[in-house]
């Protein structure tokens, strides 16, 4: 528990640090601070491990008062994998020839946004929830603004409509409050009822949290603002900030909301999800822009997500909890990879459109190597992250033959995502008219961007491990 | 043991990579077929070659096979002499020799042949390996007569392949000649016969033989004409078996088609204008007789029937008897020829006709005696009017050669040694050979009475007053190749295959009228973000809050 | 010691040329010396370790590595009999096909992104003739996908990536619905270890639905990669890729990865008994025989020569698939011997193409025209090909189509016979013109004004060395193979000790 707390500490002081002191060379202040946080998130997942779920009252008191900490598998592992992909971004953005432009503030926004993330992973009360969501749009907005002021509008819409969310969010828990008087999960589990309160606030939190999360078909704002964001802001807002309202769905879902609400409510979710896939596949099949496409398909696979959800909750199954996390973990290093190595690709070419990649084989292959790998765990192309998340989440879909129609969504999503990753990577085999020849510097970028898309398929090779810690979860 | 019968297909292939690299090998080809010869007297035993193909058994075992193989070896042998003269100044002649020796490979692997796969093995190989020297002369005519040569070559093949499995399956599946006596099912039969007919060229499966022969080169038609169309024989022999209830019931059938053909032949020889068309005919005629002989033994099935070792020399007699004609075609449209030559050319044509003292006389005499034995006795009259048929149109083979001769170039001298002798053992075959072999020897005193004699002699002489009279009104043909309905259907064939209709499945998404919608919509959403998200999320709460 | 050897042996055999394929990837353009080496390494001891596991197998010995995966689905690779016919073939024409290929693309560029990919190719494919289950399978069947897409799209031309798009379009499709499939069973049965006779037999009963969607689902997926009939039209397209690359599409890696598939899922999954009680295979016997007449009907009309050898594949392969349908041994016998055989023919034809292309620059069917004076010893083994595919004797195709036969009749399905004699006509229909045109006809003018046109001084030198000896390698093996069938190391006598096992009571 207390590795945990210093992985989110150690962020929030090294912001400040940062801040106040103004070292010249910030990102390594950076770098060793994310090292620190890493290695005390692994600490943390050992110790789950090792001993299991434990909570923290800050402050030393007692529910309903305290703010309650809880460390679990599952969120272990979300800490971890923010601290891996933040990690893995600072150094991108230290060590990228075309990250240098960025602005200082880069670096205690970053800082700040992983700090909030962590205690968002870290909390189980709505309240706090919200507090930490606040921190983290406003870093994530702040973060997009600093692209200049072609970000400006979308960083604008994305601000309003985060806003507008923390708003329904907001009246939605305190309706939740009124009728129950507390905001602590694992409380609120015991008390509620399928009452029409009830079902409104949870519904205005969900519709909030699904605003934040950019689930379809409220994701308007997202591909502008991720594809618009410097590249290593794009990596981590999608890999990681729509990642947090998902988590508090779920335990909403699962945890607090009344069976006979969440069944339907499950329905609901995985057409959604559905939609998302396909919509989102659709468009990222369709945009002419590299890092719109990769924004679509952070809507899409957030549809996997969702679908995930809905399934869970609709049939009750705690089994596929595994596929939902396995999913955005997955997700998440995929996206990093793909985000960082579209935007090397794009910063070094100058060009936002697809077809400024041709030749990509030859200049850049490290980072078109990176976005395929990355691509085909989206894909669910075994052995990777993606595709055991698959595996997991179709498994059920099988078992029943009412149930092959879902099955059926997730070949068609399979293959739009097909469609979207290889129309860039078959771009890069094409000849280029101008002699390109490989490009020396910016190679560690490349590999930089390479990292986590080889992380997610190792994933594949410790799905037992991963399997087990979700499993000592559901249990 | 230093020589094998497994070594009897190999020294042509030996003969072949040596050729490859020293070209003038070509003129000792024709010791390629000679260890054969030495085996047959040697006489080792047959043996089993377990390492090939399924069954592999390479032997002789009948005196079908065993005569065969004379004649293969003898044919090849001279014909290869003769080859290595008139095909000494060609530009392709090692392409020509190339075919040659793959040709005689199979050729002496399907005669000692034991098993199925071998005999499918050597005919393959001689059949498609003789569409080289069917079509090596340059020009159109060659072309078209090797494209129906092949056509029907490959359809053989495929026959006998379906004609194979099927008897193979019926036999449960034994793969020895000797095995193969359990009944044989309609389709199979008819599969092989068909098949092994297309090679055999009897009526009404003859149709490439009248294009193929008169455009190959003389030494090829004379192995075609002599030793291949024999295989074709050979394996309706070994692959069907007698005295089943099928071949019981087909006898009749296939010997009245043989009987037919050996007329209708004759008829449509006797319309051609050149020499060696009116041999291929003649060629036809004769496979008629075989045809018959086998059905013959189909009825009976008696493994001591004078009819296997009839079927053995019919097949001897006219190889030599025809290849030497086909080579004599060969030298009279090109070299000239005086009157000793003549002579010696009437002999086997007068020899395929019965003349006495030949092996001619042998072979009719015991066919006419197998025909008085079977149920087709009264067949008999037919017999000699056909033997006139066949001298009438052997005449009029020896009056076109004579033609010929009028075209060839002034300059043209007399034929050169090594040629003229090999054609001469050929000539002289018809009677040398009943002097070498006593079954030829035993039939032929047979003959030597008054009775048979006119008997053998009637429709000679008639055919030559025939001849004398037809000339003399010098009656001419004026019908043309129009018999050549082959020619029309493989060029037909031809057109069919390359536009033959098929379907093609190929999906095109039309996308184009769609692009504004798309446009539009992409347009309104990225203007219009803020109130259609906001209004999105009540109208979601709105439904939402309905439907629970 | 014996069991470490046994369980590495199936690893080492995948890494063989996994490793030198990754080491090519970080190489220089201009290290052709060292890339050279990587890659004979790489095949040098994949044949040593190929040949140590064959022996082994042939004495009965287990070999077996495997780690955790998914749930119930460990990662398997194991060497049986059958996995031994297709590592064994891949392997040897690997070799062949690396030195054409080194011989093929000599000073061209992309040559380490090529022959990276080229290494990836054969470690996929050797893996997924390894796997052990169902799931691993399925791991290396997709990633021969991704493999070989980078090598059909190598040329970079705008043609080609059409093609490479077309050739992903269907083999991702195929792929999502093997997955599924897989999926599926799993769901119903988990993933058991490949057994002959197959593992589904006590759900038939209870889960008929489910088994027989998951037959069809794999069997159109796997159909894309065997190119049966629907799901055919990527392979023509493909015919853009280098020559080296079709050669291995058309007779190793990629469709026969499809028909190897349907042969594990056949045998080893379903099983006979299971197969024969859902009466699956009619369908795909009919849609085997349609393909079969089809592709040769489409490969009649083609004019050039490597599309028309292409639907030829399409034609070919079926023979595999259909044996299989037959569900009885001698069929089996002659559906596991036509892998190789028909590999060994249609890699043949695939060099002399491309030895076509790279010395004359000849296309098209009708430049063939008096090739056999130039080019006679490629023209011979083109000619080799060519017959072995039409199944004359003693070329290994008849060998093939002896056993199919014969298995069609045992079966009691005599109208394939018939498929075979129609096919075997269409067959002749199509290759016997081109061998006309090399060998009689005159020679064309387009390429008698090609630079290279000249005879040189030595048939052997008709064109690179590299290009002509893997030609005449595969041509000589491809009659050895048809006429010492007989014996006791050949795909012939191994099938037969395949279908022994596989048909054991």
């Amino acid at each position: 528990m207390n590795a945990a707390l210093v992985s989110m500490v150690v962020p929030f002081f090294a912001a400040m640090l940062v801040l106040m002191w103004r070292p010249q060379q910030q990102s390594w202040l950076v770098i060793v601070a994310s090292i620190v946080s890493l290695l005390a998130a692994m600490m943390a997942l050992l110790s789950v491990i090792d001993s299991g779920p434990q909570s923290l009252n800050l402050g030393g008191w007692e529910s309903p008062l305290a703010i309650r900490f809880q460390l679990m598998p599952v969120n272990a592992l979300l800490i971890v994998t923010t601290a891996v992909i933040h990690l893995i971004v600072v150094c991108f953005a230290a060590s990228s020839h075309h990250c240098q432009s960025i602005k200082q503030a880069f670096w205690p926004l970053a800082l700040l946004l992983h700090g909030s993330l962590v205690a968002l992973w870290l909390s189980m009360d709505l309240f706090n929830w919200y507090v930490t969501l606040e921190l983290l749009g406003l870093a994530a907005v702040s973060l997009v603004t600093l692209a200049g002021h072609k970000a400006l509008r979308a960083a604008l819409d994305y601000l309003l409509l985060s806003l507008f969310a923390s708003l329904t969010y907001l009246l939605g828990v305190v309706m939740l409050y009124g009728q129950y008087g507390t905001l602590d999960i694992a409380l609120l589990a015991t008390l509620t009822e399928a009452d029409r309160v009830t079902q409104t606030a949870l519904l205005l939190i969900s519709a909030g949290l699904m605003l934040k999360a950019a689930l379809w078909p409220l994701h308007l704002w997202l591909p502008a603002a991720h594809s618009s964001a410097p590249t290593p802001v794009s990596a981590l807002l999608s890999a990681l900030v729509v990642k947090a309202p998902l988590f508090i769905l779920w335990l909403l879902w699962s945890r607090v909301a009344p069976s006979e609400l969440a069944v339907p409510m499950g329905f609901w979710l995985a057409l959604l999800g559905g939609g998302a896939l396909m919509i989102g596949g659709w468009s990222a099949c369709r945009t002419p822009h590299l890092k719109t496409l990769v924004a679509y398909s952070t809507v899409a696979q957030l549809g996997y997500g969702l679908l995930a959800l809905g399934l869970l909750l609709h049939w009750q199954l705690n089994d596929l909890q595994a596929a939902l996390w396995l999913f955005v973990v997955a997700h998440a290093l995929a996206k990093t990879s793909m985000f960082l190595a579209a935007g090397e690709i794009q910063a070094s070419t100058g060009k936002k459109r697809l077809n400024s990649l041709r030749g990509m084989t030859l200049t850049m292959p490290v980072a078109l190597f990176a976005f395929a790998v990355a691509g085909g765990s989206l894909i669910g192309l075994p052995p990777s992250g993606g595709f055991i998340a698959k595996w997991l989440l179709i498994q059920p879909m099988l078992i029943e033959p009412a149930h092959w129609p879902w099955a059926l969504l997730v070949i068609i999503a399979t293959l739009l995502s097909a469609a979207y990753v290889f129309r860039v990577v078959s771009q890069g085999f094409r000849q280029s008219s101008v002699s390109a020849t490989a490009t020396e510097h910016g190679k560690s970028a490349q590999w930089l961007a390479l990292l986590p898309a080889i992380l997610v398929w190792l994933m594949a090779l410790f799905s037992e491990p991963l399997l087990q810690l979700m499993d000592v979860f559901s249990a | 043991m230093m020589l094998d019968w497994w070594h009897i297909p190999l020294i042509p292939l030996l003969f072949w990579l040596l050729m490859m690299r020293w070209p003038s090998v070509s003129n000792w080809i024709w010791l390629a077929p000679l260890p054969g010869l030495f085996l047959l007297w040697y006489g080792p035993a047959n043996i089993e070659l377990p390492m090939l193909w399924p069954g592999a058994a390479l032997g002789i075992d009948s005196p079908v096979n065993h005569y065969f193989l004379i004649l293969s070896i003898v044919l090849w042998s001279i014909a290869s002499l003769f080859a290595s003269v008139t095909q000494r100044n060609d530009v392709h002649r090692l392409r020509f020799w190339s075919f040659w020796l793959w040709s005689m490979t199979g050729n002496l692997l399907l005669v000692i042949a034991l098993d199925p796969a071998s005999f499918y093995v050597g005919f393959t190989l001689m059949s498609l390996a003789a569409y080289g020297l069917v079509a090596h002369q340059p020009g159109s005519l060659p072309r078209q007569a090797g494209r129906l040569y092949l056509q029907l070559a490959v359809l053989g093949e495929m026959l006998i392949y379906a004609g194979l499995i099927l008897r193979v399956h019926e036999t449960g599946g034994l793969l020895s000649f000797s095995d193969w006596q359990q009944p044989i099912g309609w389709l199979t039969a008819i599969c092989l016969l068909t098949g092994f007919g297309l090679k055999a060229g009897f009526w009404p499966l003859h149709l490439w033989l009248p294009l193929a022969h008169p455009v190959a080169p003389a030494a090829a038609s004379a192995v075609l004409s002599g030793a291949m169309l024999k295989a074709g024989i050979l394996g309706i022999w070994q692959f069907i078996p007698a005295d089943t209830p099928t071949t019981v019931a087909l006898g009749p059938v296939v010997f009245f088609i043989g009987l037919f053909g050996a007329f209708y032949a004759v008829v449509a020889g006797l319309l051609q204008q050149q020499a060696k068309t009116v041999l291929a005919f003649s060629s036809v005629s004769q496979m008629g007789y075989l045809l018959m002989i086998i059905a013959m033994f189909w009825m009976t099935g008696d493994a001591t029937s004078s009819l296997i070792i009839l079927l053995a020399m019919y097949g001897l007699h006219h190889a030599v008897a025809k290849a030497a004609l086909f080579m004599g075609a060969g030298l009279a449209s090109s070299r000239r020829l005086s009157l000793w030559h003549w002579g010696l050319m009437t002999l086997p044509a007068l020899a395929l006709a019965g003349l006495p003292l030949t092996t001619g006389a042998s072979v009719k005499y015991l066919f006419k005696d197998a025909v008085s034995d079977s149920m087709f006795a009264l067949s008999l009259p037919l017999l000699s009017i056909g033997s006139m048929a066949t001298a009438l149109l052997l005449i009029r083979t020896l009056l076109l050669m004579k033609q010929s001769q009028q075209n060839i170039s002034k300059k043209a001298g007399a034929p050169e040694a090594v040629a003229l002798s090999s054609w001469l053992v050929l000539s002289l075959a018809p009677i040398v050979i009943p002097l070498m072999v006593d079954e030829f020897l035993l039939q032929l005193t047979q003959t030597l009475q008054l009775q048979a004699l006119t008997g053998l002699l009637w429709p000679i002489i008639l055919a030559i007053v025939i001849s004398a009279v037809a000339s003399k009104l010098s009656l001419k043909t004026s019908f043309k190749a129009k018999l050549f309905a082959g020619r029309w259907l493989s060029l037909r064939l031809r057109y069919f295959l390359i536009h033959f209709p098929v379907p093609q499945w190929v999906i095109r998404l039309k996308l184009d009228g769609w692009r504004h919608v798309e446009r539009t919509i992409n347009k309104f959403s990225s203007v219009g973000t803020l109130p259609i998200t906001i209004g999105l999320t009540f109208l979601m709460m709105l439904s939402w809050t309905m439907l629970f | 010691m014996m069991t470490d050897i046994q369980t590495i042996l199936p690893v080492a055999i995948v890494l063989s040329s996994l490793i030198p394929g990754l080491l090519i990837f970080s190489l220089k353009e201009s290290q052709h010396r060292l890339r050279i080496t990587l890659n004979l390494a790489g095949v040098f001891s994949k044949l040593l370790l190929v040949g140590w596991m064959l022996h082994g197998v042939s004495q009965g010995q287990q070999f077996s590595f495997n780690i955790t995966f998914l749930p119930g689905a460990d990662l398997i690779l194991q060497g049986d009999a059958l996995s031994l016919q297709f590592v064994a073939l891949s392997s040897v024409l690997w070799l062949a096909t690396t030195i054409y290929a080194i011989g093929y693309l000599e000073g061209s560029a992309f040559r380490s992104r090529f022959f990276g990919y080229f290494s990836l190719c054969v470690s996929a494919t050797v893996g997924l003739a390894l796997a052990g289950n169902l799931v691993t399978f399925l791991v290396f069947y997709e990633l021969l996908t991704l493999a070989t897409f980078p090598l059909v799209v190598h040329r970079g031309t705008d043609a080609a990536i059409r093609a490479g798009k077309v050739y992903l379009a269907y083999t991702v499709s195929g792929g999502v619905l093997v997955l599924m499939g897989v999926a599926l069973l799993h769901a119903l049965a988990g993933t058991p270890d490949f057994i002959p006779g197959g593992y589904l037999s006590p759900l038939v009963d209870q889960h008929q639905a489910g088994l027989t969607l998951a037959f069809v689902l794999m069997v159109l997926g796997l159909g894309v990669k065997a190119a049966l009939l629907p799901v055919h039209g990527w392979l023509p397209q493909a015919m853009v890729a280098p020559a080296p690359v079709s050669a291995l599409l058309h007779a190793v890696a990629v469709v026969k990865a499809g028909a190897f598939g349907i042969i594990r899922l056949v045998y080893d999954v379903y099983g006979i008994e299971t197969l024969s009680l859902l009466q699956l295979t009619e369908g795909l016997m009919i849609l085997a025989a349609a393909t079969i007449i089809y592709g040769s009907i489409r490969a009649l009309q083609q004019t050039e020569i490597k599309k028309r050898l292409a639907y030829s594949t399409v034609s070919q392969v079926s023979y595999i698939t259909l044996g299989v349908a037959m569900l009885g041994p001698i069929a089996a016998i002659g559906a596991l011997v036509h892998l190789v055989h028909q590999g060994l023919m249609k890699i043949t034809l695939f060099f002399c193409a491309g030895n076509f292309a790279e010395t004359l620059n000849i296309h098209h069917i009708r430049e063939m025209n008096g090739l056999g004076q130039r080019m006679p010893l490629t023209m011979a083994a083109f000619t080799i090909g060519a017959l072995g595919m039409i199944g004359v004797p003693p070329i290994a195709g008849f060998i093939s189509k002896w056993y199919l036969g014969l298995g069609a009749l045992e079966t009691g399905q005599s109208w394939i016979l018939w498929v075979f004699v129609c096919s075997g006509l269409l067959n002749a229909a199509y290759f016997l013109p081109l061998l006309y045109r090399g060998w009689f006809a005159k020679p064309a003018v387009e390429w008698a004004a090609h630079p290279q046109a000249k005879r040189p001084a030595s048939v052997w030198n008709e064109t690179h060395w590299m290009l002509l000896w893997p030609t005449l390698f595969t041509a000589l093996l491809a009659i050895v193979t048809g006429i010492l069938a007989g014996s006791d190391f050949s795909p012939l006598a191994w099938a037969q000790l395949i279908v022994a096992r596989e048909f054991a009571p």
